[in-house]
């Protein structure tokens, strides 16, 4: 048991000792965690950002896709319709706002904790140093007393900007928990969207083809066969296996759309509950950050590619 | 300020959709159906209504929450210009050190000046 309590007290002691080797103003392991928030956070922003843009480029689409059915129904849109889409489209920027605004905050607090954010106080640091380094071996004294100045001096400005930072952090804890709340609650909604272009366009391919309105052959490129559109003649069999094609590629954009809107939803949620904890950052939480944001990323990557080929 | 949800979405859309993908989906063969131009104009109607229904209730899923919405870009930017002026005030302690680096070269003056005399 004592030689237990000893192995621990020696790992106590090396930890503090990498700690005051560090210089770390707040804390070791908490300076680092408080970084990776701040950057992580305004990268997850930042995608939620990009993700509201893109749904609101496919809200756009889906009006189009609406016109040519109501079109084909031997309707026309109405003013008020019109009006219908342009007020999601404009939500749907309102919201992309908010999460750009809250990216840039979080870029903000990064800039305060950054050195290479404030330059003056970088360079009154190196002047500091220079002075510091221009002083004369005090009778009976060795040049390294000096050094604690120096290092007091930046210790301070360290606290100051790591205190500013949790200040701002706790500042944005109740806009970064709205953003979250509201992405959960909506995101039903978020998918319904792109489902709901993608099916129309569906559907409205079906009837064209179903009529013969349309030779959906080229449809058959998903299934990269290497043959070109023309070699493909128009018939029933041909049109039910391009219509098949469809499908699979419409499941494909379905999954990656999903994909990306669970792995935002995420990372807004790990980035709320971190900024809210901030006095216990949790590294595991902050790891999970960066995974989700790279599947968001990647996933949003995927759904791009199938959407230029749709 | 927490956001509505969207829960009743779920239940409350899907119908109105359910009929909007009916129409689509059978809206040539219904449209061959019609004896005469009434019953084609009804049957457009009838669509034009699915639609408005259906895509209405989807944007009001976002509408409900967008006071709320608006109400946080304006606290994020107030927030933001805040941390500017935090950093602002970070960057005043470049003076001070400037002052102690000033002080410190005094010093060193003095001291070049008392080990030559």
């Amino acid at each position: 048991m004592r030689r237990r309590h000893q192995g621990y007290a020696a790992r106590r002691t090396i930890f503090l000792g990498l700690c005051l080797l560090s210089l770390a103003p707040a804390g070791c392991h908490e300076r680092s965690d408080l970084d990776r928030l701040i950057s992580g956070g305004s990268a997850a922003y930042m995608q939620a950002s990009q993700y509201y843009d893109r749904l609101g480029v496919i809200t756009v689409e889906a009006w189009q896709n609406q016109i040519a059915f109501l079109s084909l129904a031997g309707s026309s849109a109405s003013p008020e319709d019109q009006d219908i889409f342009q007020k999601r489209v404009d939500a749907l920027s309102r919201r992309s706002s908010m999460a750009r605004a809250l990216a840039n905050a979080y870029v903000s607090i990064g800039s305060l904790r950054s050195p290479d954010g404030l330059n003056s106080v970088s360079t009154a640091g190196k002047n500091l140093g220079a002075a510091i380094g221009g002083i004369p071996n005090l009778p009976g004294a060795s040049a390294a007393a000096t050094a604690p100045i120096g290092q007091a001096a930046q210790f301070l400005a360290g606290l100051k900007r790591g205190s500013d930072a949790h200040k701002a952090l706790e500042s944005l804890s109740q806009a970064g928990a709205y953003q979250n709340d509201l992405f959960v609650h909506e995101r039903t909604a978020y998918i319904a969207m792109e489902v709901d272009r993608d099916e129309t366009a569906d559907r409205l391919l079906r009837q064209l083809a179903g009529a013969k309105l349309v030779n959906p052959s080229a449809l058959l490129r998903f299934l990269h066969l290497g043959v070109p559109q023309e070699a493909f003649p128009d018939n029933e069999r041909i049109r039910a296996m391009a219509l098949s094609a469809s499908s699979v590629a419409l499941y494909r954009k379905k999954t990656a759309w999903a994909c990306a809107t669970e792995n935002t939803a995420g990372t807004l949620e790990i980035t709320a509950t971190q900024t809210k904890d901030l006095a216990t950052p949790n590294s595991s939480a902050l790891n999970q950050l960066d995974q989700e944001l790279a599947q968001a990323k990647t996933c949003m990557s995927e759904y791009q590619i199938l959407d230029v080929d749709k | 300020m927490t956001p509505k949800p969207a829960n009743s979405f779920d239940t409350a859309v899907a119908a109105l959709l359910a009929q909007k993908v009916q129409i689509e989906n059978n809206l040539l063969s219904l449209q061959a159906a019609c004896v005469n131009d009434s019953q084609r104009k009804a049957l457009a109607d009838s669509y034009h209504s699915a639609v408005a229904q259906y895509e209405t209730a989807l944007t009001m899923a976002l509408v409900t929450n967008d006071a709320a919405v608006q109400s946080n870009v304006g606290q994020i930017s107030t927030i933001q210009q805040q941390v500017q002026d935090a950093i602002d005030q970070a960057a005043a302690i470049a003076g001070i050190l400037n002052k102690i680096a000033t002080g410190i070269q005094i010093g060193t003056s003095i001291l070049k000046m008392m080990a030559a005399a």
